[in-house]
């Protein structure tokens, strides 16, 4: 997949679990953890903001393409 | 009504006509394998030129029947036999075939979910059956039944006879054409539903 999802790292930097984040989006660990591992199809911009805002970050911070 | 299953009543139907169809099939197959093989080979002449007279018959054939012109072979050799049966064979075989497939594709899309890609696949496969195996099927009863009548009289009754003979069952190619369709809308569903589960 050329889209790269960084969550690992930004909750590794902000000292945050993917429970906690779950809980402040109100997106299922479930889901979050098929964003994090890459599984993910789509993602809907209510849910790229929520994210965002939680994490404090811009979108571009969170997802990154790689040529390939 | 099952809540759980949207394929029901459907299932249900199809595999109760599978099994009357196998009973009966199995039944008429086990008489003519045994009973059958002592009696004489009866086959209808569909484009009959003599109205109600039996006549240009080979020796040992009788016209039996006067209103769909049955001709019979009262001492019929083992490939008389053969031909009988698949001159009336084959369809209700490969209809009872294509009732398993619905049955199975049912059971299948049952357990694995209507918008599958597997489902559509299936779907796919029996529109094919549908579409190609039974016309194929109803020509070799028809090219067995016209053997049998070139055997059975003593003009040339036309070598293309079984064109005519052919009743193509129209009702599969339609179907089989439908659910070609169908397996292409499907497929085309399931990818929706994947990126639909996909999306966070």
């Amino acid at each position: 997949m050329s889209i790269q999802v960084h969550l690992d790292r930004l909750l590794a930097e902000r000292g945050m679990t993917l429970t906690e984040l779950a809980d402040r989006v109100g997106v299922t660990v479930v889901n979050l953890s098929i964003l994090k591992n890459g599984r993910a199809r789509a993602i809907r911009f209510s849910t790229l903001t929520a994210l965002c805002e939680a994490l404090d970050c811009q979108p571009g911070d969170l997802l990154s393409h790689r040529r390939g | 009504m099952s809540r759980g299953n949207p394929l029901e009543p459907l299932t249900g139907v199809a595999s109760a006509v599978l099994t009357l169809s196998v009973i009966v099939y199995g039944a008429a197959t086990a008489i003519r394998l045994t009973v059958g093989l002592f009696q004489p080979v009866c086959f209808t002449a569909k484009y009959w030129p003599h109205d109600a007279e039996g006549r240009d018959l080979a020796a040992g054939v009788r016209l039996d029947d006067v209103e769909r012109v049955t001709l019979c072979v009262d001492e019929p050799e083992p490939w008389h036999h053969v031909l009988g049966f698949l001159s009336e064979g084959p369809v209700p075989l490969a209809q009872t075939a294509a009732l398993l497939l619905l049955v199975l594709l049912l059971r299948d899309a049952a357990r694995r979910g209507i918008y599958t890609t597997e489902t559509a696949t299936t779907v796919r496969h029996l529109g094919h059956y549908l579409l190609w195996v039974l016309p194929t099927v109803a020509m070799v009863e028809s090219i067995a039944r016209t053997t049998l009548v070139h055997a059975a009289v003593t003009f040339d009754a036309g070598f293309l006879a079984f064109f005519g003979e052919w009743e193509a069952p129209w009702w599969a190619v339609i179907t089989g054409i439908a659910l070609l369709s169908l397996a292409k809308i499907m497929r085309t569903s399931a990818e929706m539903r994947a990126d639909l589960e996909g999306t966070v």
